[in-house]
């Protein structure tokens, strides 16, 4: 038995597939392209693939991880000629030894969140500074009894920045937590922003990209196993 | 809002996007028709439909022909493409239907009708027939509920009646024509009048009776007087359906299909699907095998599913599925059957099939009692159904649903009675038979359905229930079935009302179907989203009577709206069946003697 961690991309209209109906999907295009998949045991036997950090419905992303257990080696150049529905692609894979499981290693997700607003905030960079450096940057979030409680962000953000703004259009890139001891969603990050500056949320399209996945050291995910 | 804003605030937006695997993006020009299949309900049941796969690879085999697919949209996203005057568009080029040449509607059921006129409403386009102009899309409809196609008479252009392999394909040729533009809409509508299986209901104009019923239907233009259902006559010749959509969201039935015949010789008199599918046409083992295996290296489906009316009947079935299951076994791709029959040989498969994945069983005994069974001719005795409650539960298995009908031609309590009698039966042999190390307990799950009388059925003359008489059955049952090991559902009856007046409606209800719709009816097969009072106010407010179509009890030689289609089986032949079931007489299997049903001499012009 083999683990093999593939790199893929999820874009353009696949972003909206949610996690289920995408390891529907790899798994069927596995079985499509005849890949030796490692079966569970019992009355329903299904693959075994783990995927790092789910992203929400609607999120895309240039490099996410996911592994899956075959019963040998698939020769690599193979597994880089898997074709998907257009929006996903496989951007590197590896046979990788390590024992540690997948989500153990992630701390942070690089993100460009992109937000189209009714009307424009003015002076927006000076407000993100403002919203940055408050002593705490609460916003509430249901826990898994169905309590709203409060949650205080700034431990969560480790990096933050402006990189464009048009028209009530503007971008950011930022990094956060990602991980089991806390998680901070970028979407939730910008509504607790646009509720600094009293912007109505309801209205606001924002649009979530995943760039990268990093380990505690700060170190790309995908290239701890090279 | 544009589509992107409205997919990220819509609930299941996968529903929405297309591009799935095995979907077709074809290079457009002048000439390309654009066909656009629509399935008047959500994505995960117009996915799960096999017809629509079919049509889909057809009609993207013909070089000229682009075929892509609308679902209606859900409430939250249809609320939001009205409030930014977003029209309804193709999953695969996200098209405005508008902008197509022709929209294909699957007429499934009866209640999707609403969801048609929405979809319609919803793409701009003008509900009524007389309403569209030359360069409107041409609104086309097919499928089971096209064999009575009077009440959207005045809505589609033309229905296609049978199987549509071949029929489209000369729909097409004659299309190819109207879309060059060497004839204008009037003359491809007389042409296609001309096509067998293809109705226009432009050139019928039913004359009508005092009391409601028809006098007599008058055909404009020469005509054919009756349109007569189209088949493929051998299901080895022509297409074959060897890849499919590989669908996104978790559809209803999300598995490979494979169709292992058409028809069904067993005669089962309520039931319509067996009428009109005849006659019998059986692949060959061997293309069959190798066309599964086609299907799952294209798609990587995990299951594949035999299909059919009554799979089991299929000759090489205990063969077939022992190769098949020999094959996946270890790639663990399970085989699965629709339906099982109550009798030992399906046991012995169900065992093959086990070995890949445990699946729930199912059966449908239908009635309660002999002497019903034998009214509707189900051939399931009291020993069948004993026999395989002992080897379900011998091999292992504690549940068990079985379903039944209610409301069928005859029926008194006592049968009533006897559906809860199987059931104690099912939980008593259940101690009898477990094996030692069961430690799980029994639940048997009685299901039952509203009967429907539907055309072209013996059936088709009887009185439908009303919808008290029906909860008082349920209400029966309830108290009956107190055994605390089975389970009871049913099927609301106020839909099944509704369903019954549409199944044996005629042209007046097109403009009940109209004002329930304004009055905001739609999904009117899903129970959450059905409203009785608000259909109740339409049939008023147009001075329709439901009694008309349901529970009123037909004469002999009535002529009824759908005369004017034939599946093949005669009007004789239904009412001989019709009185053969009233004297309890049951009539056996067709494979084994000709029971004269007609469809020989009418659609194939020789035997079966």
């Amino acid at each position: 038995m083999v683990t093999l961690r593939i790199r893929y991309t999820k874009t353009q209209y696949m972003k909206y597939l949610g996690h289920l109906e995408l390891m529907k999907l790899f798994e069927r295009v596995f079985r499509r392209h005849q890949y030796p998949l490692k079966f569970s045991e019992g009355f329903n036997p299904h693959p075994k693939m783990t995927f790092a950090s789910p992203l929400s419905v609607g999120y895309a992303t240039k490099g996410d991880l996911m592994e899956v257990i075959l019963t040998e080696e698939m020769p690599i150049e193979k597994v880089l000629a898997t074709t998907f529905p257009e929006g996903i692609e496989i951007l590197d894979a590896k046979y990788i030894e390590s024992k540690t499981s997948l989500m153990a290693g992630i701390d942070s997700s690089e993100y460009l969140i992109n937000v189209e607003l009714q009307t424009p905030i003015s002076d927006l960079e000076g407000q993100f500074e403002h919203f940055l450096s408050q002593d705490a940057i609460n916003y509430e979030k249901k826990n898994k009894r169905g309590q709203m409680r409060i949650i205080d962000a700034k431990a969560q953000i480790y990096k933050a920045k402006i990189i464009y703004e048009e028209n009530g259009e503007f971008t950011l890139r930022c990094t956060l937590k990602t991980s089991s001891q806390g998680n901070l969603n970028p979407e939730t990050f910008v509504k607790a922003f646009l509720k600094f500056c009293r912007q109505p949320e309801e209205s606001a399209l924002i649009l979530v990209e995943r760039l990268a996945m990093f380990d505690a050291a700060h170190k790309p995910l995908f290239d701890l196993i090279a | 809002m544009n589509l992107e804003g409205l997919l990220q605030r819509v609930e299941k937006p996968s529903r929405y996007i297309g591009g799935e695997l095995n979907t077709f993006n074809k290079p457009l020009d002048d000439n390309t028709i654009r066909f656009c299949f629509a399935f008047p309900d959500v994505y995960e049941v117009g996915m799960s439909h096999l017809g629509m796969q079919i049509i889909y690879q057809l009609l993207n085999g013909v070089e000229d022909v682009f075929c892509e697919r609308a679902f209606a949209p859900w409430h939250d996203m249809e609320a939001m493409m009205r409030e930014n005057e977003l029209k309804l568009f193709s999953l695969e080029t996200k098209t405005q239907l508008g902008d197509m040449d022709v929209i294909g509607f699957t007429l499934q059921y009866e209640l999707s009708y609403t969801n048609i006129l929405n979809m319609l409403n919803l793409s701009g386009i003008s509900l009524l027939s007389k309403d569209r102009h030359e360069r409107d899309p041409l609104i086309v409809a097919g499928g089971p509920c096209a064999y009575n196609p009077e009440p959207l008479a005045e809505i589609v252009d033309m229905f296609f009646i049978g199987e549509g392999e071949e029929l489209l394909i000369d729909f097409i040729d004659v299309y190819r024509h109207y879309k060059q533009r060497n004839i204008d809409k009037e003359t491809l509508l007389r042409r296609c009048a001309d096509i067998e299986g293809v109705y226009v209901p432009k050139f019928y104009e039913p004359q009508y009776n005092e009391d409601g019923t028809i006098q007599s239907v008058k055909t404009l233009d020469g005509v054919p007087e009756v349109i007569k259902k189209r088949i493929v006559r051998n299901l080895e010749d022509g297409f074959k359906l060897e890849t499919m959509i590989v669908p996104f969201a978790d559809i209803v039935h999300d598995r490979a299909m494979l169709e292992v015949f058409r028809g069904c010789t067993r005669g089962c008199r309520f039931c319509q699907a067996g009428m009109l599918y005849r006659p019998i046409r059986e692949r060959e083992q061997d293309s069959l095998v190798e066309n599964i295996d086609k299907i799952l290296s294209s798609t990587g489906f995990e299951e594949v599913s035999l299909t059919s009316l009554s799979t089991m009947d299929y000759s090489g079935i205990g063969t077939l599925v022992k190769k098949l299951v020999d094959k996946y076994e270890a790639k663990s791709v399970g085989v699965s059957l629709p339906s099982l029959r109550l009798d030992s040989f399906s046991i012995d498969v169900l065992k093959e099939i086990q070995k890949i994945k445990k699946t729930g069983l199912t059966f449908a005994p239908e009635a309660g009692t002999q002497r019903l069974r034998d009214v509707i001719n189900k051939g399931v005795t009291e020993d069948d159904i004993e026999s395989t409650f002992k080897s379900i539960f011998e091999l292992g298995w504690s549940r068990v649903k079985l379903y039944f009908m209610i409301g069928l031609p005859t029926e008194t309590m006592e049968d009533l009675d006897g559906i809860a009698d199987i059931a104690n039966l099912g939980t008593y042999l259940f101690k009898q038979y477990k094996p030692e190390y069961m430690k799980k307990s029994v639940q048997v799950t009685v299901s039952t359905s509203c009967f429907v009388p539907k055309p072209f059925t013996p059936f088709q003359w009887m009185a439908q229930s009303t919808a008290e008489n029906f909860y008082e059955k349920i209400d029966h049952l309830k108290v009956k079935l107190n055994n605390k090991k089975v389970v009871y559902n049913y099927h609301d009856p106020k839909t099944s009302v509704l369903e019954g007046v549409f199944a044996r409606g005629d042209r007046k209800l097109a403009a009940v179907l109209i004002k329930a719709y304004e009055l905001g009816c739609k999904f009117d097969g899903w129970q959450e989203c059905f409203n009785h009072d608000n259909w109740m106010k339409a049939f008023e407010a147009c001075g329709v009577s439901t009694a008309f179509y349901t529970t009123r009890e037909r004469q002999k030689d009535e002529i009824f709206p759908w005369d004017i289609i034939s599946p093949g089986v005669t009007k004789q032949y239904l009412w001989l069946e019709n009185t053969r079931a009233q004297d309890e007489i049951v009539t056996g299997d067709c494979r084994t003697d000709c029971k004269g049903c007609g469809v020989n001499n009418i659609i194939i012009g020789g035997d079966c």
